[in-house]
């Protein structure tokens, strides 16, 4: 990447954080909403291992040598890696014998992110849509999205047609609607070719 | 063992100039679009402390990330230099408006890191705000290790206020305990710095290694204070070291046992040679300012490179 592509995104992002933040001075986003939380007390209530960053050394979460002092010190840990066992508390001796749960954003957290995301800014994503449709500049995108959805009906009935004969020309797919059921057989397509003779033979008809 | 070999001394020497102009490239542009006025501020000394700042952050994060085998590229120079700005900024609003500033940032960044909303007034908050949303968007901020860092820094910082402004709560301590706390805070302090910092340039930080950084970041931070010792002290700013009987024995001891820990748990290597060197350039030059400042009591923070 460029510095000058560089700069210009980091500009970029640096607006937009900064315009959230006046949003939500103008109240238009709601203080009480969340847009990021780094408080880990409660995940870290859930961790299978705490690691005491003064001492160098690893507990279970319910090991009762934990010191006192070391409680503003202790991280939670959700998997042991490869060397780990070293650091080991000698009390409760930490071991992986069963898989850790880390809460990591799945798909699905990552979808209700997005929905979330969307939901929050949605009163000001549409009142962003209803100034830019006003704008030069919407006017001139609205009459291009029609004249492509102008084009795209054109296109989309084509496209139809095309799916609707090839569905029909599929071979293989009409002799199994033939087979499983013999009362429905289909009617040739007036642009279908004719079947060869033969009956259930292999299909040589390929049409797109 | 406060003197680092000649080579290691001159390598740093010939870094921390690198990383001045680095953390000159990297924060120069921002500073100038957000926060023009820190430029000049103080006849431009207050830019000068950010950029030593951020050097220092980056000389620091060098040894790092060699340490865990990896190298120091120029995407991990930025986000030092942007770590070192927000430690920067930051510790102005706690240092240098009085007590009811000092606690209502804490507020006010509580409510930043638990939901994301940061009211900005001024140019400096302006800034600040900048210089922590380029450095979150840098990292996954929400990966456990990391985000534990900045949540534990966060609440030490927020103790530290309550316990050196002495809040209420601190009064009926006794003397052993207040020092206890107060020992734990400056520990603390750079401790979870150290490993945010630690985490923002190398997020898969070996947990071994990590002890031996927190070990490294409280000593930076006792020998911090122990140069500041004065200057907090006529800030009325209760520290460990302004507190303690013979602090320059306690950091003295403190120093040797972070160096012997280093040395016995550290695989040797290129990495460990500069953070040790890096610890025993910075012992001596705030030994010096402490004693400079002995006769020295205006309220501007002075520079030391």
């Amino acid at each position: 990447m460029s510095s000058l592509e560089h700069t210009s995104l980091a500009d970029l992002a640096d607006t937009i954080a900064l315009r959230i933040q006046e949003l939500r001075s103008e109240g238009i986003l709601k203080e009480a909403e969340t847009l990021l939380n780094l408080d880990y007390t409660s995940e870290a209530a859930d961790a299978p291992f705490l690691f005491d960053m003064v001492r160098g050394t690893l507990h279970r979460n319910n090991c009762t040598a934990i010191p006192a002092s070391s409680k503003s010190t202790v991280y939670a840990v959700w998997e042991l890696k490869e060397g780990d066992d070293q650091l080991a508390c000698p009390v409760c001796r930490p071991q992986s014998d069963k898989p850790s749960h880390i809460q990591a954003d799945g798909t699905a957290d990552i979808l209700f992110g997005i929905m979330s995301f969307l939901d929050q800014f949605s009163s000001v994503l549409r009142e962003r849509g209803k100034e830019y449709r006003k704008s030069n500049q919407g006017k001139v995108l609205a009459a291009e999205l029609e004249e492509i959805l102008v084009h795209f009906g054109q296109a989309g009935r084509q496209f139809a047609n095309a799916v609707h004969s090839f569905d029909l020309a599929r071979e293989p797919l009409a002799t199994e609607r033939e087979n499983s059921q013999p009362e429905a057989a289909p009617q040739p397509h007036p642009t279908q070719p004719e079947r060869k003779p033969g009956g259930n033979g292999p299909s040589v008809v390929v049409s797109l | 063992m406060s003197q680092p070999q000649q080579d290691v001394a001159y390598e740093i020497d010939t870094f921390l100039k690198r990383y001045r102009a680095s953390a000159e490239e990297n924060l120069r542009p921002l500073v100038g679009r957000y926060c023009s006025s820190l430029l000049s501020a103080a006849g431009g000394a207050e830019y000068r402390k950010l950029i030593e700042l951020s050097a220092k952050m980056q000389m620091v994060g060098h040894a790092c990330t060699e340490i865990a085998g990896f190298c120091f590229d120029p995407r991990r120079q930025r986000i030092s230099s942007l770590f070192g700005a927000c430690c920067f900024l930051g510790d102005g609003f706690l240092d240098d408006y009085g007590e009811d500033a000092s606690r209502e940032y804490i507020q006010r960044f509580e409510l930043f890191l638990t939901r994301g909303w940061f009211d900005i007034r001024n140019e400096r908050e302006q800034a600040f705000y900048i210089v922590l949303s380029r450095l979150f968007s840098a990292r996954d901020i929400l990966q456990p290790m990391l985000r534990q860092a900045l949540w534990s820094l966060f609440q030490v910082q927020k103790l530290d206020v309550e316990l050196s402004l002495n809040a209420g709560r601190f009064h009926n301590l006794s003397r052993l305990q207040k020092l206890s706390l107060l020992r734990s805070c400056g520990r603390d302090r750079s401790g979870h710095a150290l490993t945010a910092l630690a985490l923002f340039l190398v997020p898969q930080f070996p947990l071994a290694q990590h002890h031996l950084l927190y070990a490294t970041g409280s000593l930076i931070s006792y020998i911090d204070d122990f140069g500041d010792f004065y200057f907090d002290l006529s800030l009325k700013k209760i520290t460990y070291m302004n507190q303690v009987k013979q602090p320059a024995k306690v950091l003295a001891r403190i120093f040797q046992e972070t160096l012997i820990l280093l040395d016995r748990k550290l695989p040797p290597s290129h990495g460990r040679e500069l953070l040790k060197g890096f610890l025993c350039l910075y012992f001596t030059t705030r030994l010096r300012k402490h004693h400079n400042e002995r006769r020295r009591c205006d309220s501007a923070r002075p520079i030391y490179e």
